[in-house]
């Protein structure tokens, strides 16, 4: 017999713990009808449940805790609960426990939308076999880039169909130069065209689709005559110069060329491009070494090609030597990672890293392209840069102009010391879930954009990890992604509803960020 | 959906499965295009995985199939409508599928050759199921999904390189999955044979085999030669996968023709040859002396010889008998006078055709149909025998 003493502390210690359910239904998002036979899972969980007719799923015997929920079915786009980004893991995750109301939960699942089209040529017939890239626009004003990019070709009647896309902007691009090549007595191809039918970036339409609608991507694609450009790089006309070549790319599309995936080696100085679709090109002159790395060696050269054949001559660009002094304070949280310096063009998405010596320097060599960059420092984690001196360059705050040709050295300063900031998204006292936290630098917000952002769990908490202390604003969004509100415009005109936040040297930090009515847009 | 061609090969149907392949799309539509003119069956192959998820995942769950279907609506080709496509046609079919249950089978294949991909396949009789499968080399497990109830055959077989090495197995699958099928997989193997005979025939005929018990495995023919050796007194059939074959020769010396083709005792011109991982007997070929030989012509239609110089080509088929099976010769003959020699004495049936024209004459109720256009011979031994053909007419040819 168990002495009454030790019955209590025995019981309590083989008393069950308590579990938890989620469950709910899933519908579709445009329609609300139920969907059956998606497939739902719960992260930890081994085995996931198809929904019947009822659209219902249920998962018993959780422990307390956090949950990702994830569904996914043929005719929708594979996703997260309250996913907002499907490019991005921004998801509202379940929480499971003593108050917590998990048993009602509807999923709505983003129905796949479409884009098709026909391709066709000057006099309405079909091209057959036109290679399409569908390319999804993410981001808006001058941080818009490209984001997935999902290729087809036409069929027999010039028609392409892809499906199962996310919604939102997307730009057609007819690619390749041997798009269609065309017998005929003057050699005739179809250049680089971008929807509705222009080889000029600058005029491409985009087409926006919302879930579960079918965008039209009808498109004409001119034949042009095919030339073939001749060119000389005198530098390298020795015969010592190996593992040279010239890649044509042609025009970009926000700073991101679309390839034309052609490159031909220069030997003893020359090289020659064969059926090249009259237009505009740029080629970049790129030097593989013995490691099987290609550098640029020159900046390249725009050419407009309208004569056959059209020549042109590259020159090696002169070296430029970008040396970065690096001093980092606090203490890594993945001290063991390679300390990295990002050489960050600020008005595309490119991007160079080197690793930081054991001396503190990074070198960056060979040729960039002139305009505004940044230095950001990684170890494992994002480093805050907290101060940037450079010589022999025009600066503004964190950001400095790339000269053409000699040496730039900066002086950096980051901070390794961040801290995890845990926070509750509140409308008066209530929680709310599936809500944007986003945090931006108070003083470099301009050039930097948005620091960090998550999204508000069932219980209305977000966190934000790995932040420099610092000063800083956050914003509570209950629409839209982040990429839409990365953009400078759009910040300024939400500063009525930024609340500032001092981060201090804390481990672990806790706000509460209120959820405001966002300014009217003008 | 895949279309499988239709082409007639040596006077047997031959389908080239998976000869063009498309998905449907989110209408369910599909368009297979770009088709050479000819006789297709079209086929529901099968479901592809669609989910953004790996291949375990999906593996793991048990879903409704469709297919395999023929259109319009048949389970096996026998059944199914052929399509005819002319130049520049378009041919619509469309299917009404009905979702059923389906399960997995799961098992253990071993003696594996050594650094092989392998691929695993089922079959029904003559079709290849698209079903969603893999083969784990490392722990020797396969595992084959979207199976509806029925029996199959599974194959394991090296998915390219020589020899072909191969296991397969018959299976039921009921309302459930199937798990713990074994398969032992084996190579190709070398058939070897000789030749005996009295005299000098101045010449030995080519031996084909034709595997008639199942579909050809990816990266192998349905016919295969025999090599000579290089002392020409015998010949061998090189990595042979097991199953059943039908050997057939051709050429050889004029004086002399194939009395049998043994493997042991067995009458394999009569049987055929049975191949096993084992191996096969050696085969011995008997040519016996006293060939015959036919002589003729194959007249025109309206009764008049065809000029020689036409350039006409056609098809001369000679139907003989070895016990109860029938056997068959074919000759292109240019112009129309021919020459066939090294014939066994006995009776034959002579059919001529325009060669161009593919005809099923293997198949018996084809045959039948064209009786009335036989000419009957009997070649003695040794004997030259003249005959004069007329041609079954074009609109006599099915």
């Amino acid at each position: 017999m168990i002495p009454i003493s030790l019955a209590v502390p025995l019981a309590f210690f083989f008393q069950a713990q308590p579990t938890y359910t989620i469950a709910g239904t899933v519908v579709d998002s445009v329609t609300g009808a139920v969907i059956s036979k998606a497939i739902v899972s719960v992260s930890g969980i081994a085995a996931p449940v198809i929904t019947g007719k009822d659209g219902a799923f249920r998962f018993d015997g959780l422990k307390a805790g956090k949950y990702q929920l994830h569904a996914q079915r043929l005719g929708y786009v594979a996703q997260f609960y309250a996913q907002r980004a499907l490019h991005q893991n921004l998801t509202t995750g379940i929480v499971t426990g003593e108050h917590e109301s998990t048993g009602g939960i509807v999923f709505r699942m983003i129905p796949s939308a479409v884009i098709a089209g026909y391709v066709r040529d000057s006099i309405g017939e079909p091209v057959v076999e036109a290679s399409i890239q569908v390319i999804r626009i993410i981001g808006i004003g001058r941080n818009r880039h490209l984001g997935t990019v999902v290729s087809t070709s036409t069929d027999d009647r010039g028609y392409y169909r892809v499906r199962s896309l996310a919604a939102g902007n997307y730009a057609v691009v007819a690619t390749g130069r041997g798009v269609h090549e065309i017998a005929s007595v003057q050699p005739m191809a179809y250049p680089v065209t971008f929807y509705p039918g222009t080889t000029d970036p600058s005029g491409a339409g985009f087409i926006h689709i919302q879930p579960g609608e079918e965008g039209s991507g009808d498109m004409t694609v001119y034949a042009v005559p095919a030339m073939r450009i001749e060119g000389e790089v005198p530098s390298a006309a020795s015969p010592a110069w190996s593992g040279l070549y010239v890649a044509i790319m042609a025009p970009s599309l926000f700073g991101n060329r679309i390839a034309s995936n052609e490159s031909v080696n220069v030997l003893n100085g020359k090289f020659t491009i064969p059926n090249v679709p009259a237009g505009k090109y740029h080629l970049t002159m790129m030097r593989q070494t013995s490691d099987g790395q290609s550098t640029q060696v020159a900046g390249g050269a725009d050419l407009t090609v309208n004569a056959n054949p059209s020549k042109i001559s590259i020159s090696e660009a002169p070296q430029l030597r970008i040396s970065v002094h690096l001093a980092v304070i606090g203490r890594p949280k993945f001290p063991s990672s390679p300390l990295q310096a990002i050489l960050q063009q600020v008005d595309v998405a490119a991007s160079t890293a080197a690793r930081v010596g054991a001396d503190g320097r990074a070198v960056f060599s060979g040729y960039r392209q002139p305009g505004r960059y940044t230095i950001l420092v990684n170890q494992g984690r994002p480093l805050a840069v907290t101060a940037l001196k450079v010589a022999s360059a025009a600066q503004s705050g964190l950001v400095f102009e790339m000269p053409e040709t000699g040496t730039v050295d900066i002086e950096a300063v980051a901070d390794a010391s961040t801290v995890d900031v845990a926070g509750r998204l509140v409308r008066g006292s209530t929680p709310q879930s599936g809500v944007l936290a986003i945090l931006v630098q108070r003083d470099t917000w301009e050039q930097i954009g948005i620091y960090r952002s998550d999204q508000s769990d069932s219980d209305g908490t977000f966190a934000w990890r790995d932040v420099p202390p610092g000063e800083y604003l956050a914003f509570a969004l209950e629409d839209g992604e982040p990429n839409d509100y990365d953009d400078v415009d759009t910040l300024r005109a939400l500063l009525p509803i930024a609340q500032p936040l001092t981060i201090t040297d804390a481990a672990v930090q806790h706000i509460d960020l209120k959820l405001l009515p966002q300014p009217v847009a003008k | 959906m895949e279309a499988v061609r239709i082409d007639i090969v040596d006077g047997r149907r031959e389908v080239k499965d998976n000869f063009a392949n498309k998905v449907t799309d989110d209408r369910g539509e599909y368009r297979l295009w770009n088709l050479q003119p000819g006789s297709y069956y079209i086929k529901v192959a099968g479901r592809i995985a669609t989910y953004n998820n790996s291949a375990n995942t999906i593996f793991e769950l048990s879903q409704d199939a469709y297919g395999p279907m023929y259109y319009p609506t048949a389970t096996t080709q026998d059944t199914a409508q052929i399509l005819r496509v002319e130049p520049g046609q378009t041919v619509n079919a469309n299917f009404t599928l009905e979702a059923r249950n389906a399960y997995q089978i799961r098992g253990k294949v071993s003696n594996l050759p050594p650094g092989r991909p392998l691929l695993v396949r089922l079959l029904r009789g003559v079709d290849v199921l698209g079903n969603r499968a893999n083969v784990n080399r490392d722990a020797g497990t396969f595992q084959v999904a979207d199976v509806t109830p029925g029996s199959y055959i599974l194959q394991v077989y090296t998915a390219n390189g020589s020899p072909p090495w191969m296991a397969e197995v018959p299976v039921n699958v009921g309302e459930r999955d199937l798990t713990g099928v074994e398969l032992v997989m084996a190579a190709g193997v070398d058939v070897h044979g000789k030749y005996e005979f009295a005299g000098d025939p101045e010449g030995f005929p080519l031996l084909n085999a034709h595997r008639v018990d199942s579909i050809v495995l990816p990266g192998t023919s349905a016919e295969m030669m025999a090599m000579m050796e290089p002392d020409q007194t015998g010949f061998s059939f090189k990595a042979l996968p097991p199953g059943k074959y039908e050997i057939s020769v051709s050429g050889g010396s004029g004086a002399h023709y194939v009395s049998s083709i043994l493997a042991g005792t067995t009458d394999v011109l009569q049987e055929g040859l049975t191949v096993t991982a084992g191996g096969a007997p050696e085969l011995t070929v008997t040519l016996a002396p006293g060939a015959g030989m036919l002589a003729g012509m194959i007249e025109g239609g309206a009764g008049t010889a065809q000029s020689r110089d036409t350039g006409q080509r056609w098809t001369l088929l000679l139907v003989g008998r070895r016990g109860l099976e029938a056997t068959y010769r074919t000759e292109i003959t240019f112009g129309d006078e021919f020459g066939v020699s090294s014939l066994a004495p006995g009776d034959y049936a002579l059919y001529a055709w325009p060669a161009r024209h593919p005809l099923e004459f293997r198949n018996s109720a084809v045959l039948a149909s064209l009786s009335q256009y036989a000419a009957s011979v009997k070649v003695g031994s040794g004997e030259t025998k003249e005959v004069t053909l007329k041609p079954i007419p074009k609109e006599a040819l099915p």
